[in-house]
């Protein structure tokens, strides 16, 4: 049930930031161009500026989804399984606070921010583009939740999140060159 | 006083493991909670929102993006193909293709490891099957994708700009000198050391494999060529130039070599989102702290307190580089530049240290941070590749890292090599 869950999270998460990305890409490269036509578009920075807010929140929740936020984990993968694990716990627990902090105080600041809008698009009020911190910060202790039983047992085994990386890295970088290898067969 | 608190705060937390990002977050937290209560958190939600919308910024993603889809579809094979091809018969001649590859290739998307992890897994494996000891394929790769970090499009500089508030573009020019410089020393290093235990020609010149190759990697050569012709010119902005770069890799990537299918597409570009995230959060978390750092005027206190001891920059440089020396060995070269230079900048500015100049000092700091464990991520990915062991790689990257050092100081001290190409921006 959880994983199913944490399955259908990642999905939208995966499908909104993909969305954006494309939408930061496509409106720069629009601007560029019209800007050679002597029409730069009015609303390009504001709303460029908008999406790669989105983008930032919607790619750190995942991130936090796929556990990829840059970190030091080699002291408390040295330590002792029990106190490996104890730090975790604390360590999520700080994390968690910090999320929850954010997601209170980012939402009721949205009341303020209702009366203001983009200069450009003037329909656009404050409150839409910022919600994104309450909203993400919401998915972020969710996702940090679901993915807790997993830190905890990497934790326990002594695996670095860094190694983990580096390991997978490498892993896709052979899989790819074998692919082209049979390619081009 | 607060900075101390806050460095033993910052510390504390990264070494229990919390992400770098939400440590930094946390401090601003618990910073604004102890001077100005509760009711400042509602700063905190509104500085992480603004913190994330700087424009020059929005290249980031781009350039990732960009990066990612050089290393998937095919750019980077031909590339080394077509560059083996032309110097391999020169003793060391594999060694000197990493590093030329590795120069262009590295730190352009936000993932060093991937980076390394593209280029190495193709080049390390035949410089061991051509007489290359582990440890010297491993050295040669991660030291010379680490002075790529200095080599325009880098993400870090683009960090460094929006931060230092100074053009990108200058920044760009005034790493081209040093990378150069710097490639080129390594490149000798290597043939140096191939003499020393004779290592074997790769492959015969042979005019027409030099033409196939060429052929084949055109277009990848192209790349290069469009982004930063395009932005050196003045035709395109940076961030323009990032856009027509993923324009050009999508292109390239899915019509000319076909290697990209829409499966590799969308993996690229959700490795691009988690990249992008993990950079520009660690950018919007700094923002909180800068805000709390700024209110409680620490940098001024701190560009007081080493003026009032020297005014000289030359004496400051040195002690700037000490830091940064040491920072880098246990920050990822991101997260250094973030946390860093807000606190330090006004006291460059304040003993007349040019901000581009003390840009180019930063990053190649980073890129020595980059070779020096216990956080060194591409020499770490380096020995994964090559099965080699870090320290005992770490004995035969010396020399090379002694081409950063001496890269560095030169750099530090002769401020011409790096600015002078800039003066001749308008």
């Amino acid at each position: 049930m959880l994983s199913l869950i944490e399955k259908a999270l990642l999905r939208a998460v995966e499908t909104i930031g993909l969305a954006l990305l494309l939408a930061l890409t496509f409106a720069v490269i629009y601007a560029t161009t019209m800007r050679y036509f002597g029409a730069s578009p009015s609303w390009y920075d504001e709303m460029a500026s908008v999406l790669l807010a989105w983008l930032t929140y919607f790619g750190a929740t995942y991130a936090v989804f796929m556990r990829a936020h840059m970190g030091f984990g080699g002291l408390v993968t040295a330590l002792p399984r029990r106190f490996a694990v104890a730090l975790t716990l604390l360590s999520e627990g700080l994390v968690l606070t910090f999320f929850v902090l954010i997601a209170w105080f980012g939402y009721h600041v949205l009341a303020v921010a209702a009366y203001d809008s983009l200069l450009s698009l003037p329909w656009l009020t404050l409150d839409i583009v910022q919600a994104v911190i309450p909203l993400t910060a919401v998915l972020m202790i969710i996702g940090t939740l679901l993915t807790l039983p997993r830190a905890l047992r990497d934790a326990a085994a002594g695996i670095d999140a860094e190694h983990a990386e580096i390991a997978h890295a490498i892993a896709e970088a052979e899989a790819e060159i074998r692919q082209d290898k049979d390619k081009s067969r | 006083m607060i900075l101390l608190l806050t460095t033993m705060a910052l510390i504390t937390l990264i070494m229990i493991n919390v992400p770098i990002a939400v440590a930094i977050g946390l401090v601003a937290v618990g910073g604004f909670l102890m001077t100005s209560g509760t009711s400042s958190l509602y700063d905190v939600a509104i500085a992480l929102y603004t913190g994330a919308t700087s424009f020059p910024l929005i290249a980031i993603p781009l350039f990732i993006l960009a990066g990612n889809l050089m290393n998937t579809s095919g750019i980077s094979v031909r590339l080394i193909n077509f560059v083996t091809a032309l110097i391999g018969f020169v003793r060391g001649g594999l060694g000197m293709v990493n590093i030329g590859v590795s120069m262009v290739f590295a730190e352009i998307s936000g993932s060093a490891v991937a980076d390394v992890a593209a280029t190495g897994t193709v080049l390390i494996p035949e410089m061991k099957k051509r007489g290359y000891s582990r440890t010297m394929a491993a050295a040669i790769t991660s030291s010379s994708a680490s002075l790529a970090i200095i080599i325009p499009p880098s993400i870090p500089m683009i960090l460094y700009g929006a931060i230092a508030e100074v053009s990108v573009l200058k920044l760009f020019v005034a790493g081209i000198v040093p990378g150069v410089l710097g490639g080129f020393l390594l490149m000798v290093v290597t043939y140096l050391l191939a003499v020393r235990y004779n290592l074997p020609r790769d492959e015969r010149f042979d005019l027409c494999n030099v033409w196939r190759t060429f052929r084949e990697a055109f277009w990848a050569l192209t790349m290069p060529v469009i982004i930063l012709g395009g932005i050196f010119s003045g035709i395109v902005t940076a961030t323009e130039g990032a856009g027509l770069a993923v324009l050009a890799a999508l292109v390239i990537g899915l019509f000319i070599y076909r290697d990209l299918d829409v499966r590799r597409l969308r993996r690229v570009m959700l490795d691009g989102i988690s990249q992008t995230g993990v950079v520009m959060f660690l950018v919007a978390t700094s923002a909180a702290l800068g805000l709390f750092l700024t209110q409680a005027q620490v940098p001024q206190q701190l560009a007081a307190q080493i003026t009032e001891f020297t005014t000289n920059p030359w004496v400051v440089l040195a002690l700037l580089n000490l830091l940064l020396f040491v920072l880098g060995m246990f920050l990822h070269g991101a997260a250094a530049i973030i946390l860093v230079v807000p606190i330090v900048l006004p006291l460059v500015r304040e003993v007349g240290i040019d901000p581009i100049h003390f840009g180019i000092i930063v990053t190649l700091n980073l890129a020595i941070g980059q070779q020096t464990p216990p956080v060194a991520s591409v020499l770490i990915t380096a020995c994964s590749i090559a099965k080699a062991g870090i320290w005992e790689t770490t004995r035969t990257n010396l020399p090379f890292i002694a081409v950063l050092a001496f890269i560095l100081l030169l750099v530090t001290y002769v401020p011409f090599v790096s600015l002078g190409l800039t003066e001749y921006l308008q």
